[in-house]
Protein backbone atom coordinates (compact mmCIF):
# COMPACT_ATOMS: atom_id res chain seq x y z
CA UNK A 1 0.00 0.00 0.00
CA UNK A 2 1.45 3.06 -1.05
CA UNK A 3 2.05 5.95 2.19
CA UNK A 4 0.89 9.07 0.07
CA UNK A 5 -2.72 9.82 -0.01
CA UNK A 6 -4.03 9.76 -3.63
CA UNK A 7 -4.47 13.39 -5.64
CA UNK A 8 -6.76 15.39 -3.38
CA UNK A 9 -7.17 13.66 -0.71
CA UNK A 10 -5.31 15.82 2.30
CA UNK A 11 -2.18 14.50 4.16
CA UNK A 12 -2.29 13.47 7.77
CA UNK A 13 -1.01 16.64 8.70
CA UNK A 14 -3.70 18.64 6.75
CA UNK A 15 -5.92 16.59 8.45
CA UNK A 16 -4.98 16.81 11.83
CA UNK A 17 -4.67 21.27 10.95
CA UNK A 18 -8.20 21.20 10.26
CA UNK A 19 -9.45 19.19 13.39
CA UNK A 20 -12.22 16.90 13.45
CA UNK A 21 -14.43 16.06 10.31
CA UNK A 22 -17.55 17.78 11.26
CA UNK A 23 -19.38 16.32 8.46
CA UNK A 24 -19.23 13.62 5.18
CA UNK A 25 -20.90 13.43 2.25
CA UNK A 26 -21.07 15.43 -0.93
CA UNK A 27 -23.05 18.26 -1.96
CA UNK A 28 -23.47 21.23 0.16
CA UNK A 29 -23.58 21.78 4.06
CA UNK A 30 -27.04 21.41 5.47
CA UNK A 31 -27.11 24.74 6.68
CA UNK A 32 -25.71 25.82 3.26
CA UNK A 33 -29.59 25.26 2.51
CA UNK A 34 -30.20 29.33 2.00
CA UNK A 35 -28.70 29.48 -0.72
CA UNK A 36 -29.92 27.21 -3.19
CA UNK A 37 -28.58 28.64 -6.33
CA UNK A 38 -27.56 26.56 -9.19
CA UNK A 39 -29.42 23.66 -7.68
CA UNK A 40 -32.35 21.74 -8.35
CA UNK A 41 -36.16 23.38 -8.02
CA UNK A 42 -36.16 21.13 -4.91
CA UNK A 43 -33.39 22.91 -3.09
CA UNK A 44 -35.40 26.03 -3.99
CA UNK A 45 -38.85 24.47 -2.62
CA UNK A 46 -36.77 23.47 0.75
CA UNK A 47 -35.42 26.73 1.32
CA UNK A 48 -38.56 28.88 0.48
CA UNK A 49 -39.95 26.20 2.97
CA UNK A 50 -38.19 26.94 5.89
CA UNK A 51 -38.20 30.23 5.08
CA UNK A 52 -42.02 30.89 4.73
CA UNK A 53 -41.99 28.48 7.96
CA UNK A 54 -40.06 30.29 10.07
CA UNK A 55 -42.25 33.45 8.94
CA UNK A 56 -44.88 31.41 10.25
CA UNK A 57 -43.23 30.73 13.64
CA UNK A 58 -42.74 34.19 14.12
CA UNK A 59 -46.40 35.45 12.87
CA UNK A 60 -48.13 33.10 15.54
CA UNK A 61 -46.47 35.02 17.96
CA UNK A 62 -47.24 38.28 16.21
CA UNK A 63 -50.83 36.93 16.14
CA UNK A 64 -51.30 35.68 19.82
CA UNK A 65 -49.65 39.22 20.87
CA UNK A 66 -52.71 40.78 18.74
CA UNK A 67 -54.74 38.83 20.19
CA UNK A 68 -53.89 39.78 23.54
CA UNK A 69 -54.67 43.63 22.99
CA UNK A 70 -58.95 41.82 23.14
CA UNK A 71 -57.56 41.66 26.92
CA UNK A 72 -57.83 45.71 27.01
CA UNK A 73 -61.24 45.80 26.14
CA UNK A 74 -63.37 46.72 23.38
CA UNK A 75 -61.44 50.28 22.72
CA UNK A 76 -57.92 48.76 22.23
CA UNK A 77 -59.23 45.87 19.50
CA UNK A 78 -61.36 49.42 17.80
CA UNK A 79 -57.67 50.51 17.78
CA UNK A 80 -56.42 47.73 15.97
CA UNK A 81 -59.17 47.11 13.97
CA UNK A 82 -58.44 51.02 12.24
CA UNK A 83 -54.97 49.28 11.39
CA UNK A 84 -55.48 46.18 10.51
CA UNK A 85 -58.30 47.65 7.41
CA UNK A 86 -55.58 49.95 6.18
CA UNK A 87 -54.10 48.95 2.36
CA UNK A 88 -50.54 48.16 3.71
CA UNK A 89 -51.83 46.05 6.70
CA UNK A 90 -54.51 43.88 4.00
CA UNK A 91 -51.28 43.61 1.74
CA UNK A 92 -49.42 41.72 4.44
CA UNK A 93 -51.90 39.71 5.01
CA UNK A 94 -51.77 38.83 1.10
CA UNK A 95 -48.10 37.87 2.10
CA UNK A 96 -49.34 36.23 4.53
CA UNK A 97 -52.33 33.81 2.78
CA UNK A 98 -49.05 33.31 0.34
CA UNK A 99 -46.58 31.61 3.15
CA UNK A 100 -49.58 29.90 4.23
CA UNK A 101 -50.54 28.41 1.11
CA UNK A 102 -46.52 27.78 -0.32
CA UNK A 103 -45.52 25.93 3.32
CA UNK A 104 -48.96 23.46 3.11
CA UNK A 105 -48.95 22.36 -0.48
CA UNK A 106 -45.20 21.71 -0.34
CA UNK A 107 -45.32 20.21 3.33
CA UNK A 108 -48.16 17.87 1.32
CA UNK A 109 -45.49 17.46 -1.79
CA UNK A 110 -42.32 16.83 1.12
CA UNK A 111 -45.01 13.99 3.02
CA UNK A 112 -46.28 12.48 0.19
CA UNK A 113 -42.35 12.17 -1.04
CA UNK A 114 -40.62 11.33 1.94
CA UNK A 115 -43.34 8.54 2.96
CA UNK A 116 -43.20 6.81 0.31
CA UNK A 117 -46.74 7.39 -1.14
CA UNK A 118 -45.68 8.87 -4.75
CA UNK A 119 -41.44 8.85 -4.01
CA UNK A 120 -41.35 9.31 -8.06
CA UNK A 121 -43.45 12.35 -8.43
CA UNK A 122 -41.48 15.15 -6.79
CA UNK A 123 -41.75 17.80 -9.82
CA UNK A 124 -45.12 16.68 -10.59
CA UNK A 125 -46.32 17.46 -7.06
CA UNK A 126 -44.40 20.78 -7.07
CA UNK A 127 -46.35 21.82 -9.99
CA UNK A 128 -49.51 21.00 -9.17
CA UNK A 129 -49.16 22.65 -5.98
CA UNK A 130 -48.14 25.85 -7.86
CA UNK A 131 -51.22 25.82 -9.89
CA UNK A 132 -53.72 24.84 -7.41
CA UNK A 133 -51.45 27.32 -4.64
CA UNK A 134 -51.51 30.26 -7.40
CA UNK A 135 -55.53 29.57 -8.01
CA UNK A 136 -56.10 29.96 -4.27
CA UNK A 137 -53.88 33.12 -3.93
CA UNK A 138 -55.32 34.52 -6.29
CA UNK A 139 -59.22 34.22 -4.58
CA UNK A 140 -58.04 34.77 -1.17
CA UNK A 141 -56.48 37.87 -2.23
CA UNK A 142 -59.30 39.11 -4.58
CA UNK A 143 -61.55 38.65 -0.75
CA UNK A 144 -59.20 40.07 1.24
CA UNK A 145 -58.68 43.46 -1.23
CA UNK A 146 -61.98 43.69 -2.31
CA UNK A 147 -63.57 45.99 -0.60
CA UNK A 148 -60.33 47.35 -0.04
CA UNK B 1 -31.95 9.08 9.17
CA UNK B 2 -32.60 5.18 11.34
CA UNK B 3 -35.78 3.92 10.78
CA UNK B 4 -37.57 3.83 14.52
CA UNK B 5 -35.03 6.89 15.73
CA UNK B 6 -35.77 9.69 17.22
CA UNK B 7 -35.07 11.53 13.72
CA UNK B 8 -37.95 9.16 11.95
CA UNK B 9 -39.85 10.32 14.85
CA UNK B 10 -39.74 13.63 14.96
CA UNK B 11 -40.10 13.71 11.16
CA UNK B 12 -43.37 11.54 11.43
CA UNK B 13 -45.13 14.38 14.31
CA UNK B 14 -44.00 16.89 11.84
CA UNK B 15 -45.89 15.44 9.19
CA UNK B 16 -48.68 14.32 11.71
CA UNK B 17 -49.15 17.96 12.50
CA UNK B 18 -48.56 19.19 9.37
CA UNK B 19 -51.50 16.88 8.16
CA UNK B 20 -54.13 18.41 11.36
CA UNK B 21 -52.93 22.05 10.68
CA UNK B 22 -54.50 21.41 6.90
CA UNK B 23 -58.02 20.59 8.49
CA UNK B 24 -57.83 22.86 11.48
CA UNK B 25 -56.18 25.86 9.16
CA UNK B 26 -59.00 25.42 6.99
CA UNK B 27 -61.78 25.37 9.62
CA UNK B 28 -59.67 28.31 11.36
CA UNK B 29 -59.69 30.58 8.23
CA UNK B 30 -63.10 29.94 6.81
CA UNK B 31 -64.97 30.45 9.93
CA UNK B 32 -62.73 32.79 11.49
CA UNK B 33 -61.71 35.27 8.44
CA UNK B 34 -63.65 34.07 5.11
CA UNK B 35 -67.17 34.31 6.44
CA UNK B 36 -67.36 37.73 7.64
CA UNK B 37 -68.20 40.57 5.70
CA UNK B 38 -66.46 43.26 7.05
CA UNK B 39 -62.71 44.54 5.72
CA UNK B 40 -59.91 42.05 5.91
CA UNK B 41 -62.45 39.58 7.27
CA UNK B 42 -61.87 40.38 10.78
CA UNK B 43 -64.63 40.62 14.05
CA UNK B 44 -65.73 43.44 16.20
CA UNK B 45 -65.71 42.77 20.02
CA UNK B 46 -68.38 40.94 20.66
CA UNK B 47 -67.90 38.92 17.66
CA UNK B 48 -64.99 37.43 18.58
CA UNK B 49 -66.04 36.95 22.39
CA UNK B 50 -69.29 34.98 20.85
CA UNK B 51 -67.12 32.96 18.49
CA UNK B 52 -64.62 31.58 21.03
CA UNK B 53 -67.01 31.11 23.74
CA UNK B 54 -68.94 28.38 21.72
CA UNK B 55 -68.10 24.54 22.92
CA UNK B 56 -67.05 23.54 19.17
CA UNK B 57 -64.61 26.29 18.30
CA UNK B 58 -62.90 26.65 21.33
CA UNK B 59 -62.05 23.09 21.36
CA UNK B 60 -61.22 23.64 17.71
CA UNK B 61 -58.79 26.88 18.45
CA UNK B 62 -57.41 25.01 21.23
CA UNK B 63 -56.70 22.57 19.47
CA UNK B 64 -55.12 24.53 16.88
CA UNK B 65 -53.19 26.36 18.98
CA UNK B 66 -51.20 22.89 20.70
CA UNK B 67 -51.13 21.45 16.74
CA UNK B 68 -49.46 24.51 15.62
CA UNK B 69 -47.05 25.00 18.32
CA UNK B 70 -45.72 21.74 18.02
CA UNK B 71 -45.23 21.83 13.86
CA UNK B 72 -44.07 25.51 14.39
CA UNK B 73 -41.10 24.38 17.05
CA UNK B 74 -40.36 21.37 15.13
CA UNK B 75 -39.42 22.86 12.25
CA UNK B 76 -37.40 26.10 14.53
CA UNK B 77 -35.65 22.54 15.79
CA UNK B 78 -34.56 21.33 12.56
CA UNK B 79 -33.47 24.58 11.38
CA UNK B 80 -31.14 24.67 14.41
CA UNK B 81 -29.97 21.20 14.19
CA UNK B 82 -28.84 22.10 10.65
CA UNK B 83 -25.94 24.29 11.96
CA UNK B 84 -23.26 21.72 12.86
CA UNK B 85 -24.03 22.08 16.64
CA UNK B 86 -22.24 20.10 18.99
CA UNK B 87 -24.75 17.31 21.52
CA UNK B 88 -24.69 19.58 24.62
CA UNK B 89 -26.07 22.66 22.22
CA UNK B 90 -28.80 20.44 20.50
CA UNK B 91 -29.90 18.82 24.43
CA UNK B 92 -30.17 22.65 25.63
CA UNK B 93 -32.33 23.90 22.30
CA UNK B 94 -34.41 20.73 23.34
CA UNK B 95 -34.93 22.02 26.85
CA UNK B 96 -35.54 25.42 25.21
CA UNK B 97 -38.23 24.43 22.98
CA UNK B 98 -39.98 22.84 25.26
CA UNK B 99 -39.98 26.24 27.32
CA UNK B 100 -40.87 27.92 25.04
CA UNK B 101 -43.67 25.56 23.75
CA UNK B 102 -45.85 24.73 26.82
CA UNK B 103 -45.39 28.38 27.93
CA UNK B 104 -46.77 29.21 24.59
CA UNK B 105 -49.81 26.85 24.63
CA UNK B 106 -50.40 28.08 28.49
CA UNK B 107 -50.57 31.69 27.78
CA UNK B 108 -52.85 30.45 24.34
CA UNK B 109 -54.78 28.76 26.75
CA UNK B 110 -55.15 31.13 29.37
CA UNK B 111 -56.08 33.91 26.69
CA UNK B 112 -58.90 32.07 24.97
CA UNK B 113 -60.05 30.73 28.74
CA UNK B 114 -60.03 34.28 29.44
CA UNK B 115 -62.24 35.76 26.47
CA UNK B 116 -64.60 32.97 26.53
CA UNK B 117 -65.60 33.54 30.25
CA UNK B 118 -66.12 36.94 29.03
CA UNK B 119 -69.17 36.18 26.51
Amino acid sequence: MSSSPPSGVPRLEERKARGPVRRKGIGPAPSGWLDPRGRAIGSWAFAVNRVTGLGLVFYLYLHLAVLSLLLGGESSWNDFLELATTTVFLLLDVLLLFGILFHALNGVRVALVGSGIVPHRQKALFWAGTVIGTIALVYGAIHILGDA
Amino acid sequence: MHPGGRSTRVWWWTVGTGAALLVLLTVHMVAHHFVVEDVGGLRSYEQVLEYISTPVIFTLEAFFLLTVTIHGLLGVRAVLFDMDLGRAAKRRIDVGLWVLGVATVAYGFFLIGTLASRA
